[in-house]
């Protein structure tokens, strides 16, 4: 009973003003909506597309790219910063390449990518490891170059060489920091892979919103938009049980 | 000093030995010049561009753009967190609600917003403030919310109206989350004016970058990246600067 008092009701209140004031606001008849469709046709379409399957297919092209280009984004990454953080002279060689290339919207290199790979998966792989590959570099290094001192003492001591202290030390001591990473880069590379085909890929969710918007399907195009925030908060949701699941180990250490 | 100098002739070091790579893999046609020109070709195209091209137009045009869009996002979040760090009824039925909303890709406005305001410089504007106000704005909250509850007490007791704890308290101890906050939302600003001037075709970096691709112009292609790279890197370099100022009474 009491929990039921103390129940934050008042974002409900929101939403549902939010929701009403929608409905209000384009329901009026003599509206012509090309542009925008009240919440129950949009819901409707929602359950269609889940209904008919073609939500699933899309939803897995863009999820199938991110992933891809996350663990080949994300791969490079964590190598290269591993590196840079073991050893200061490629720290101090590296910074300014990266400080160059790191601004560049990796949008922009989709004309570049399409040229040189055609459209299709493997483009938008290229382009979501592009935009991944920094964060990890750069989350990668300050995680190495912040383990304990007394650690890198230990390996010094037991006389580990490099690549045997990875995966008997380093790693284990910034595990935690990389869960964050994923999560960090994992939010990037679903943002990427949906503007991607927003901009041109014929493939997945974002292609799929811009020929309902082309279209003049309103509620079609709304009905994505739902879908493609409900899949960024899920994988949201997902890594934070990740990382509350597994970052745990470290917790005791005093 | 002497420091940051070496620091900077590294750099400086490590670029240039990027470029002599890349000119070296081009001098010895390790790849078809088709994918990638040469360093010469993209500074002789930059050169053209800018002495009796259109390329000066279009730089700016997508900096103002960048520069608009990120002043309104980071007033409008300012603004708006502080309106929910200071009045906990507004913190707690909108912050759950933000939440709702940050998760959305930027760019899945863009159609929903061509939708509204056609092919034009506002729909860029708005899916500009759209996208980038949530780190200005999560970052002002949090700013607030870590207020240290000593300052709070002495804002009542000196009895402080709302706008005088927000001003004379509450901003400048926010100040170093809101600055990092709004150096985030510049990046995103470049991106989404380039992805907005991609799609509407509207003067500017974005669309030279496509043009420039379907007319196999490579050498503009990769002038409008490094283009690109540079403005991202001075704007972000002159926030980490003004940061650093403002900050600097902190240590």
């Amino acid at each position: 009973m009491i929990q039921r008092l103390n129940f934050n009701y008042k974002p409900w209140v929101v939403i549902a003003a939010l929701v009403a004031g929608w409905q209000w606001g384009t329901s009026d008849p003599h509206l012509v909506s090309d542009t925008l469709a009240p919440p129950l046709p949009v819901a409707e379409a929602v359950v269609q597309m889940i209904a008919n399957g073609s939500v699933i297919v899309a939803g897995a092209e863009t999820l199938l790219a991110a992933l891809l280009g996350l663990m080949l984004g994300g791969g490079i990454g964590l190598a290269i910063g591993l590196v840079a953080g073991m050893t200061k002279g490629v720290a101090m060689a590296i910074r300014g390449p990266v400080e160059a290339l790191r601004p560049l919207p990796a949008i922009a290199l989709v004309p570049l990518m399409t040229i040189t790979f055609g459209l299709g998966l493997p483009m938008e792989v290229y382009v979501v490891a592009f935009a991944v590959v920094w964060p990890c570099v750069i989350l990668t290094q300050h995680a190495v170059q912040n383990v304990d001192r007394r650690l890198i003492e230990v390996a010094d001591v037991l006389e580990l060489g490099h690549l045997a202290r990875i995966p008997k030390i380093i790693l284990p001591a910034i595990w935690p920091r990389l869960i964050v990473m994923l999560r960090f880069s994992a939010a990037i590379a679903l943002l990427i892979a949906v503007t991607v085909e927003l901009v041109s890929n014929p493939w997945g969710l974002g292609h799929e919103m811009m020929v309902a918007e082309e279209g003049f399907q309103p509620a079609k195009m709304l009905a994505y938009l739902v879908v493609i925030t409900a899949i960024g908060w899920g994988l949201n949701w997902v890594l934070v049980s990740v990382e509350r699941r597994f970052a745990g180990f470290q917790i005791p250490q005093k | 000093m002497p420091r940051s100098l070496s620091n900077l002739m590294v750099n400086v070091a490590s670029i240039g030995a990027l470029v002599l790579l890349w000119y070296v893999v081009t001098a010895a046609h390790l790849v078809p010049r088709v994918f990638l020109p040469s360093p010469v070709a993209v500074w002789q195209s930059l050169v053209a561009g800018f002495t009796h091209g259109s390329l000066l137009e279009q730089t700016m045009n997508t900096v103002v753009a960048m520069l608009a869009g990120w002043f309104a996002c980071s007033l409008l979040g300012v603004v708006v967190g502080s309106i929910i760090g200071v009045w906990p009824l507004a913190r707690q039925s909108l912050a759950p609600v933000l939440e709702i909303f940050r998760p959305m890709p930027p760019a899945a406005v863009i159609p929903v917003a061509i939708a509204i305001f056609g092919l034009s410089r506002e729909m860029s504007l708005f899916v500009v403030i759209f996208g980038a106000i949530w780190p200005a704005l999560l970052a002002t909250v949090h700013g607030f919310s870590s207020i240290e509850p000593r300052l709070r007490e002495v804002g009542r007791a000196l009895d402080m109206s709302p706008l005088a704890f927000i001003w004379k308290i509450a901003l400048p101890n926010a100040t170093p989350d809101i600055i990092a906050g709004m150096r985030l939302s510049m990046v995103i600003s470049l991106v989404l004016v380039v992805i907005t001037d991609m799609i509407t075709g509207q003067l500017g970096l974005g669309s030279l970058v496509v043009l420039a691709s379907r007319t196999f112009d490579m050498a503009g292609l990769f002038a409008g990246l490094c283009l690109l790279s540079v403005i991202g890197f001075i704007s972000n370099a002159a926030l980490q600067f003004v940061e650093r100022r403002l900050l600097s009474y902190q240590q």
